[in-house]
């Protein structure tokens, strides 16, 4: 009896209650081992109800709230049935209606997933959006120089160049992880100096990877050459890795080598200089030949545009795919940053992506030394207002 | 009849709009009679959910009337900091402002003008500020990501007024919204309005709304609105309207209006309204559906494409690509036509250096016969595909297809342009890469060049084998070339024959070199565009032209080789 009066009371409650938004926060899904392809979602439901969707930590897609609850379902996995149910509970849409339009919502990310190359606008519908020009609420990742401690020998000269007091331990590193993820950033890069010089790199890996984020790796290969090393850090579930490449490093090939025969995502980076921009298009087809099919380039200088668009094309004829917005040395002069210079475009740095440096202190990017807090000490939401767009904006 | 009056503010919440009820009142045992010649609103819609109003009533009080000595001014709600509001009469301020001495409708205060009254015959300028007055913003009905923004200006009893009134009202949005965010409502009621408010930005970078109507009348009501994205206010701003508020009105009309009436009559009417009220609330609670909509971060156009790599990317037929390479060397001195039928070329040597890889692969594949050259046009097709994918990712298709659609019809435009057939034939040879572009490149060259002469470019004698070239007269075939005033001396060719000789090239490609062009294409697409893999759900798809496929452009028809590219990162 009590139960029916409580029913009671909530039916009645229902009939004036409008629907609550769906909780704010970070939803996560990664495919099974058994899906044709592997990959990652990441659904940031906003306050406002919209959506920021990431697929593949790469592709931002920005969702109107039908849309994000619909995602909310797919990272869910919620069946069909009760996602119609579902909504049309909560929208003034029939189930029918809203099936359909949540089995063509799902048809339009799979074959997003699975088609990269096909254009979202001509082919899926979607709206297009110039990169980073939507106010967001974090970043879409977060760059973390685990050390600015480079090997023996090595040619200081495309390091990061502050001084800073000590390098965070293990447990500060993940404390750092946690308050990105739970700020909503769905992709850290760890990078250096040389962060596989930290004992601890493939521990902090792992602690990113079971949180749910993408990780990646910016190395210059060097210690990928011993298969045993590459081995464990890849049985931390990293997903990608960019290699700096100084191909005349016979330890780096080897690198290579492994890493092309490892299931794992594989990008190399070639800066252009000017002592090495005339032989850059042998390096090129040298990598191509080796297997690699992603790359990524940039210039020393803004003088070298013409030799970096040239390898850029010649990139493209040897069927090699651009990677850009990385950590990469001298990331600013790459091929498509360059191009599209004239168009004024909101610039990633700041917004998009985020910098932590060794000692915790947070860059807008690698290379912009103003600091915006330090993530082991200050609350995120400081940081984040300091951030140099939105400090413009406001 | 209050009461009614609450019914309908509560039903006109219902429907999203902030209702603002602002009729002003000056009904004081006085005897009033005024023109309003100017009113001057603004209305400052603030990042805290707040509103601010600055009111400029200008007043031309009448020789018979008595002095003005009051002003009621109607507000939104009852809402408002009395702190905050401020008045003046002619710039000197005021200080009788109370709500207890307010006698128009809904909430409002009055403004005792005191020494500042407006005498008889004279002109006063009222001016008031209100800095705070909260809850003023709605969810839209339409779109329930926006905030609903409406307001009424304040009006006068029309027994008290005479004449027209410049009326004009500005809204300023919250700081930091782009000009295409927000929208502003269409209102039936504003006659004499512009339909579409004037919009620039404020001092403080604001957009605004302005709604100007130099013959309005003041004693009408007339509302404006606007909605922004919900996301420049707090979430604690919006006035939600539970369905539970209407229902308490239509309690209130009902006894109000019935009181007379007896119990049974109550009882079965609200078991009725009891049931049909249930399922209008259980519908009404429910959010608005609006369908799903999906925007993509991506660049837009794709610069720097040559006209080769654009007719790719417009799915031009792989003879006509093959056609402009071919063009390409010739224009490049890099080969010459030896045989037309069968089309044979010859390397000349040196080869130039700057030949792309597409052109060099061309070149070679000449030194096969038959099917094997076949095969080596068919590589040459894929590579450039994939390599104009590559190119293209990341960067939007079809802005990329219009901006190279654009060139080739002023390309043409310039070609036909030209008074002279000097001119026209230079600057044919200047464009030429982008006319092939043309789908219809065939039928429009033969127009454009059959009633006049064509001075023929200094390497047509390449591509024509059965031209002479006994000349050596410069031509025109590089741009810096000073332009010609007459024709004189040069070598030309009936424009007729010119026409037939650029449309034959292409024919011949078809007819001499790869064949049966869906056969030559299939090839290609077949290796460009596998057959497709399903990834679908199993639903049987919303239909439209998302369905799961691996590639979903045109290139599945015949004689059309699509890059396929485009999007992402």
């Amino acid at each position: 009896m009590k139960t029916k009066t409580l029913s009671l009371k909530q039916a009645i409650k229902r009939w004036f209650t409008p629907p609550e938004a769906l909780t704010a926060g970070s939803y996560h899904f990664q495919a099974p081992p058994d899906a044709p392809a592997p990959y990652r979602l990441h659904l940031r439901l906003e306050p406002d109800r919209s959506g920021v969707f990431i697929i593949n930590a790469a592709t931002v897609l920005h969702l109107n709230p039908t849309a994000a609850e619909y995602a909310y379902h797919l990272v869910q996995n919620t069946p069909e049935e009760e996602v119609a149910s579902a909504i049309s509970r909560r929208y003034r849409i029939n189930p029918t209606q809203a099936h359909q339009d949540f089995v063509k919502f799902k048809e339009q990310i799979q074959t997003l997933i699975s088609t990269p190359d096909l254009d979202p606008v001509t082919f899926l519908d979607f709206d297009r959006l110039n990169p980073y020009s939507q106010e967001i609420s974090a970043p879409y990742r977060l760059d973390c120089a685990l050390t600015y401690r480079l090997p023996e020998g090595a040619d200081a000269a495309y390091a990061p160049t502050k001084q800073v007091d000590r390098e965070l331990d293990t447990r500060e590193w993940e404390t750092i992880l946690d308050k990105a993820w739970e700020a909503g950033i769905p992709h850290v890069v760890f990078t250096g100096g040389e962060p596989t010089l930290r004992e601890d790199l493939s521990e902090l890996i792992r602690y990113a990877e079971q949180k749910g984020m993408v990780s990646g790796l910016l190395t210059d290969g060097q210690r990928l050459a011993d298969p045993e090393y590459l081995d464990m850090l890849l049985q931390t579930g990293l997903d990608h890795i960019m290699l700096n490449l100084d191909v005349d490093n016979l330890a780096v090939a080897a690198a290579v080598k492994n890493t092309l025969a490892a299931d794992v995502h594989l990008v190399v980076h070639l800066t252009i200089t000017a002592q090495n921009a005339a032989r850059a298009s042998w390096q090129l087809e040298k990598l191509q030949q080796s297997g690699i099919t992603a790359l990524s380039l940039s210039a020393a200088e803004a003088s070298l545009q013409p030799a970096l668009q040239a390898m850029r094309e010649h990139s493209a004829a040897l069927g090699m795919s651009l990677v850009w917005d990385l950590p990469v040395p001298y990331s600013a002069f790459n091929p498509v940053s360059l191009e599209t210079a004239a168009e004024e475009q909101p610039s990633g740095a700041g917004h998009a992506w985020l910098y932590v440096e060794p000692d915790g202190d947070v860059l807008p990017a690698q290379g912009i030394n103003r600091v915006l807090g330090n993530l082991l000490r200050d609350p995120w939401n400081a940081i984040w207002q300091n951030s140099e767009r939105r400090g413009q904006r406001q | 009849m209050r009461k009614f009056l609450t019914i309908v503010f509560l039903l006109a919440l219902a429907v999203g709009y902030t209702a603002l009820f602002s009729a002003t009142d000056l009904a004081r045992a006085e005897t009033y009679y005024f023109r309003l010649t100017q009113e001057t609103v603004n209305i400052f819609w603030n990042s805290d959910g707040t509103q601010s109003l600055d009111y400029v009533l200008v007043f031309e009080n009448s020789p018979t009337a008595d002095n003005l000595a009051y002003v009621d001014l109607g507000l939104p709600n009852g809402n408002f900091d009395m702190g905050t509001i401020y008045a003046d009469v002619d710039g000197k301020p005021i200080t009788d402002i109370t709500t207890s001495g307010y006698q128009g409708s809904g909430s409002g205060v009055a403004l005792g003008l005191g020494n500042y009254a407006i005498r008889p015959g004279k002109v006063g300028r009222v001016h008031a500020f209100v800095g705070v007055i909260q809850k003023v913003l709605y969810e839209d009905s339409s779109d329930n990501t926006y905030a609903s923004a409406v307001f009424a200006p304040v009006t006068f009893g029309s027994q008290y007024m005479y004449g027209e009134t410049d009326l004009t009202v500005t809204f300023h949005l919250p700081p930091g919204m782009a000009p295409e965010e927000p929208r502003w409502h269409e209102d039936k009621t504003a006659d004499g309005f512009p339909k579409q408010p004037s919009s620039v930005y404020d001092a403080e970078s604001r957009v605004t709304y302005t709604w100007r109507n130099a013959h309005a009348d003041a004693s009408k009501q007339y509302t404006f609105g606007a909605s922004f994205p919900l996301k420049y206010v707090p979430e604690s701003a919006i006035v939600r309207v539970t369905f539970i508020d209407v229902i308490l009105g239509g309690i209130l009309m009902i006894v109000g209006a019935t009181s007379e009436l007896c119990i049974p009559v109550l009882v079965i009417g609200g078991f009725f309204g009891l049931v049909g009220l249930s399922a209008y609330s259980d519908r009404k609670r429910r959010m608005q559906y609006l369908p799903p909509k999906i925007s993509i971060e991506g660049h837009g156009i794709k610069r720097g494409l040559t006209a080769i790599e654009a007719a790719v990317l417009m799915e031009q037929p792989p003879d006509s690509i093959l056609t402009m390479i071919l063009f390409a060397l010739i224009k490049k001195n890099a080969a010459e036509v030896v045989s037309r039928e069968p089309l044979e070329i010859k390397k000349i040597e040196p080869m130039p250096e700057d030949l792309r890889y597409y052109e060099k692969e061309f070149i070679n594949a000449f030194d096969e016969k038959g099917a094997a050259r076949r095969r080596a046009l068919q590589d040459t097709m894929i590579h450039l595909i994939r390599a104009v994918s590559e190119k293209m990712k990341g960067f939007s298709r079809k802005e990329t297809m219009a901006y190279y659609e654009d060139i080739r019809k002023r390309a043409w435009a310039q070609v036909e342009a030209a008074n002279t057939p000097e001119v026209r034939s230079q600057k044919f040879d200047e464009v030429m890469e982008w006319t092939m572009l043309d789908r219809d490149f065939n039928d429009r060259t033969r127009d454009v060049f059959r009633h006049q002469p064509v001075y023929v470019p200094v390497w047509w004698g390449r591509y024509d084998p059965g031209y002479h070239r006994h000349t050596a007269t410069p031509s025109f075939n590089r741009p810096s070339a000073p332009s010609i005033s007459s024709g004189g001396g040069l070598p030309s060719v009936p424009g007729a024959d010119f026409a037939a000789s650029m449309v034959t090239g292409v024919q011949n490609f078809a007819g001499s070199v790869i064949g049966n062009v869906n056969d030559f294409t299939s090839r290609v697409t077949q290796s460009t565009n596998p057959v497709p893999v399903s990834t679908s759900s199993g639903g049987s798809g919303g239909g439209g032209r998302s369905g799961g496929s691996s590639c979903a452009c045109a290139c599945a028809c015949a004689g059309c080789a699509c890059a396929c590219a485009g999007g992402g990162r």
